[in-house]
């Protein structure tokens, strides 16, 4: 009897110890709107959640804030899924007049949902696959390319989907349109003696902005009709797997070889092999460990998070201010955290004094 | 004899509810938990894995599991948006693509477990993983590049009309709600109204038992995962409705969510005791626990910390019995 009572002990325990976990988890944020204001206090993040870059996870924390909130005027989403389940949340709460803006800018997921309506303004993460193929023709013409490029973004909204988004340039930008510019010949491949074997390695191709980086790609060396041949690999999210498709285009001797790693220290040995063996390596999207590579070519979240900052202080300043919900990705990941700090750069916002 | 032994499992499983309820009573940020909007939006966010959860009591009750539920729910939620969106063929035949597609998973699961007497968790795990490949793959037969999310066409941006019906309100209830509601009527009516309940309960208490007693094991344990591969289809109809999308990528994790709330009812993972109304309040406490922390915007590294905690308070409830 007494054996059986003791088990009872960690039960009671617990049952105290759950909504200890609770009262931590609420204490600390309960009753304190705004999270963030401006300096001036006209704009205020009066919500803040973490919805893992998903759609449904996106909905049901709007729920929370539409439920809390009364006066919202503008949601922004790290990405367009939860920008769209926030704007769906708010559709079924009959609550209108709320702006909403994603980023990624996908051609039929953000962009169509601004085509439609159902956001205002998504920013194009730039998935450099055609600059790509780009830059591999130029390595392939031995022209010097600068070794970090670094592209901008383009703002979508009703007004400016006719023309392709309002371009917001980076220093990468400029770069790339100077070397078109000077290298035009090259790069519709004419100077090319034989065929360019290009190898790319994808970290997945799962992921919806991996799929059109890929189509992106895809897409350029169809253009150039034959002249490029294309040896496409996916590594399924393994970084051994993608250190060993490297080394493998390396033996199949290709031209060019691009890498949009899942990691950035793993496959460090295999883009080392390839430049000892003379193949140039242009690295997509994530930055390697180390100086192993040709060229980078990526977009930068922080210079999105500003853009969409610079976007919403436009439209809500007109109106003299307004309270924002802030929709994130995983918070523990770098894009998530760096659109976070781009928005709240552009926006000057800090934590209310006394918060 | 303590109070705890003497309620029994329901009043026990309730009176977490209650605490649970009282909890959102403390911290209501600011009157929010007060409003009906939120405990609507509580239930229409937990319908989904409820329907998964329901179907995951019953396999458990014969001492089995399915992990496979949550592929399962983005395999049959591509066919129903593929169905949907990307074809002529009506409201009609996308439910019923999604639910074959469940019960056809069911029975994979059901035949590997039950008539060729894999380990459930393996023969489940297995049909876990075809499934989301499956899933993956299901773009291509609507004419799309295998792993795309399936968008819905032209001039139709906010779903099919039944996507609509399902994701809204009736009579200020929401669909999905009300579809929870009828599904625990009529498995908690199958369990303990009908023979087959009792053979749940016999084949999950001893199943060589219930094979001497003249139960037929297999047979019953066949239809309990094609049941719960069927819910998982329609689970997946309202998953679909409320996102107007279909992802291949949908569901994932939604297997330990049910199985979650199964335990957390206070259903035995040995099987052969518990109940489908004791799965419904186990649905309520995590989706309070959820709601409450979201309304109060707690950031994600204690919601995880809090999951943990429900995770062991329901094994430690698990071990007393």
């Amino acid at each position: 009897m007494t054996a059986k009572r003791s088990a009872d002990v960690p039960l009671s325990h617990l049952l105290a110890g759950l909504p200890l976990l609770v009262a931590c988890a609420c204490g600390g944020t309960a009753d304190e709107p705004p999270l963030l204001t401006s300096a001036d206090g006209s704009l205020r993040v009066v919500f803040r959640a973490d919805a893992r870059w998903l759609q449904e996870n996106g909905k049901a924390e709007m729920e929370s804030a539409l439920a809390r909130f009364a006066d919202i005027d503008l949601v922004y989403a790290h990405n367009d899924p939860m920008a769209r389940g926030a704007q769906l949340a708010a559709e079924q709460a009959g609550r209108d007049g709320i702006r909403f803006v994603g980023i990624d800018a996908l051609p039929h997921e953000g962009v169509r949902y601004v085509e439609e309506g159902k956001l205002d303004a998504t920013f194009l993460y730039p998935t450099c696959g055609a600059e790509a193929i780009d830059v591999a023709l130029l390595l392939a013409a031995g022209v010097d390319v600068p070794r970090d490029l670094v592209l901008g973004t383009r703002v979508f909204t009703r007004e400016t989907l006719a023309s392709g988004g309002r371009p917001v340039p980076a220093p990468g930008d400029a770069v790339l349109a100077e070397l078109r510019t000077a290298h035009a010949a090259a790069l519709r491949g004419e100077s090319l003696g034989a065929t360019l074997r290009v190898g790319m390695s994808q970290c997945n191709s799962a992921e919806p902005w991996r799929a059109q980086m890929n189509a992106d790609i895809r897409r350029r060396v169809d253009e150039l009709a034959g002249r490029v041949v294309l040896d496409e690999r996916d590594a399924q999210n393994d970084s051994n797997v993608q250190r060993e498709q490297v080394l493998e285009l390396v033996a199949a001797a290709v031209d060019v070889i691009l890498v949009s790693p899942k990691e950035e220290v793993v496959i460090v040995p295999a883009a080392r092999e390839a430049l000892a063996n003379g193949i140039p390596v242009v690295v997509l999207d994530r930055k390697l460990g180390s100086g192993d590579y040709t060229v980078f070519l990526g977009g930068d979240n922080v210079a999105i998070g500003r853009a969409a900052g610079e976007f919403v202080k436009a439209v809500l300043g007109a109106t003299g201010g307004g309270n924002i919900v802030e929709i994130e990705g995983l918070t523990t990941s770098s894009p998530a955290r760096e659109r976070h700090d781009g928005f709240a750069e552009a926006l000057g916002l800090r934590a209310p004094a006394g918060g | 004899m303590r109070v705890s032994e003497a309620l029994t499992p329901l009043l026990r499983a309730g009176a977490a509810l209650a605490l649970v309820v009282v909890l959102g009573c403390a911290f209501p940020a600011g009157g929010t938990f007060f409003q009906a909007a939120t405990h609507l939006a509580m239930l229409r966010a937990s319908s989904v894995t409820g329907i998964l959860a329901l179907g995951m009591t019953l396999v458990i009750l014969t001492a089995g599991i399915d992990l496979s539920v949550g592929s399962v729910l983005g395999l049959a939620g591509m066919m129903f948006a593929g169905v949907s969106l990307q074809s002529e063929l009506g409201p009609v035949v996308a439910l019923g693509a999604a639910l074959v597609t469940g019960a056809a998973c069911g029975a994979a699961n059901g035949a590997l477990a039950a008539r060729l007497g894999l380990q459930p968790f393996i023969a489940t795990l297995a049909t876990m993983v075809a499934a989301r490949g499956f899933a993956k793959l299901a773009p291509a037969a609507f004419g799309q590049s295998p792993g795309t999310k399936i968008m819905p066409g032209a001039d139709a941006i906010d779903g099919t009309p039944l996507m609509q019906m399902l994701a809204g309100d009736w009579l200020g209830i929401p669909v999905v709600g009300l579809l929870f509601a009828l599904c625990a009527a009529a498995c908690a009516f199958a369990l303990h109204r009908m023979v087959y309940g009792r053979h749940v309960l016999a084949i999950g208490g001893n199943e060589t038992a219930a094979r001497l007693a003249g139960i037929p094991v297999v047979r019953q344990k066949l239809v309990t995962y094609v049941l719960c591969g069927t819910l998982a289809g329609l689970a997946a109809c309202c998953h679909v409705a409320q996102s107007r999308l279909g992802d291949p990528e949908a569901g994932a994790m939604y297997e330990l969510k049910a199985i979650a709330a199964v335990v957390i009812g206070g259903t035995s993972l040995m099987g052969g005791r518990g109940g489908v109304m004791l799965t419904v309040v186990g649905v309520l406490i995590i989706g309070y626990i959820e709601k409450i922390l979201s309304i109060n915007g707690a950031r994600e590294h204690w919601r995880l910390v809090v999951q943990g905690g429900i995770i062991v308070a329901a094994v430690l409830l698990q071990r007393r019995r």
